[in-house]
């Protein structure tokens, strides 16, 4: 708006030249065009959309935008099972834990899991 | 005309780096809803706000001097260099690869190229002739007249018409007023060189200052509504 405002009015007001012949206006029309889309495809870049900094970046270095709405995440209840073996260093083990799991000992432990 | 070129750029990095810092101070700033002049005072006390304001004076400084060397047809359009240095939310594209360690996007080199290469082709074709004529102060005024009242229905309508359409709304007036500041200015610098134009000087310096107070005004609005 600012300088097709600016440049109507100064050729009316100040009577500055304005261009005339069809193909002036032609290489104009061009340029506004080039500037226009220009402006658009800048002000849609995702480095200019998303003002906090980026979470994460590629190893390219370009930024994913991410387009899918973030999904709440179940988590599993986890069981760790501690290992000893004579001669051996101590091992953890973890498995998921499903509600008929012999290992839960109460009603209480399986509704907790459900 | 290689200075006037030159002043119209800095000008609108000036400008540019104005509207960032004084949108980052707006979003900082919670409580107060557009309409609340309480939203001045706040952003008063803050000095990276007056930072801006100090780069807006600057950029307008540049901005008279460019004008008192080259024509409308040929500052103007360069201060749309400033969209491509600010950039929606005021971070400028290189900018914004070097603070995040990125690598800048083939898309917005060609869209900052295709930006370019348009103001180029405006530059070569608008003419850069100073035509220095003697014109009516009265349509000067009449024509600042205008530009408020346009001023004032889009903002009247944005009032009624909230988020996308009211960015865009208060975007026009703003964008308007701009341009017309611009006219004005050239007016005045126009007549400053002609003998004997007190009055005229007066009259135009008068509406000189009324657009860009309005502009002042309808800013913090529209960069709060982004």
């Amino acid at each position: 708006m600012n300088p097709v405002v600016a440049v109507l009015a100064g050729g009316m007001l100040l009577r500055e030249p304005l261009p005339t012949t069809p193909i002036q206006l032609v290489v104009i029309a061009s340029g506004v065009l080039l500037i226009c889309g220009g402006i658009a495809q800048l002000v849609h870049s995702p480095a200019v959309l998303n003002p906090s900094p980026p979470p994460e970046t590629e190893q390219s270095g370009a930024l994913r935008p991410s387009r899918e709405p973030a999904r709440p995440e179940r988590l599993h209840p986890i069981a760790y099972e501690v290992v000893a073996q004579p001669g051996q260093h101590l091992q953890i083990r973890s498995h998921r834990i499903s509600p008929s799991d012999p290992a839960l000992s109460s009603r209480r432990d399986r509704q907790a899991v459900h | 005309m290689p200075i006037a070129i030159l002043a119209a750029l800095v000008s609108a990095f000036c400008f540019a780096l104005a509207a960032a810092l004084q949108q980052r101070e707006v979003l900082k700033v919670s409580g107060p809803g557009m309409a609340d002049p309480r939203l001045l005072g706040r952003l008063g006390r803050r000095p990276w706000w007056w930072a801006g304001v100090g780069f807006d004076i600057l950029s307008m400084a540049l901005h008279v001097a460019a004008l008192s060397f080259a024509t409308l047809a040929v500052v103007q359009p360069l201060g749309v260099m400033g969209i491509v240095f600010r950039c929606s939310a005021g971070r400028a594209v290189p900018l914004v690869a070097l603070l995040r360690h990125q690598r800048i996007r083939r898309p917005d080199v060609v869209a900052v190229a295709a930006v370019s290469v348009g103001l180029s082709l405006l530059l070569s074709t608008l003419s850069t002739a100073s035509i220095s004529q003697t014109f009516s102060s009265l349509a000067v005024v009449v024509c600042a007249a205008l530009a408020l009242t346009i001023m004032a229905l889009v903002t009247l309508f944005a009032h009624f018409h909230p988020g996308r359409p009211r960015a865009i709304l208060l975007a026009v007036g703003a964008g308007t007023a701009f341009g017309m500041t611009a006219v004005l200015v050239r007016a005045l610098l126009l007549l400053a060189r002609q003998p004997g134009t007190g009055t005229s000087i007066v009259l135009v310096a008068s509406c000189s200052c009324r657009v860009p107070i309005a502009a002042a005004i309808s800013r913090p609005r529209w960069l709060r509504r982004r």
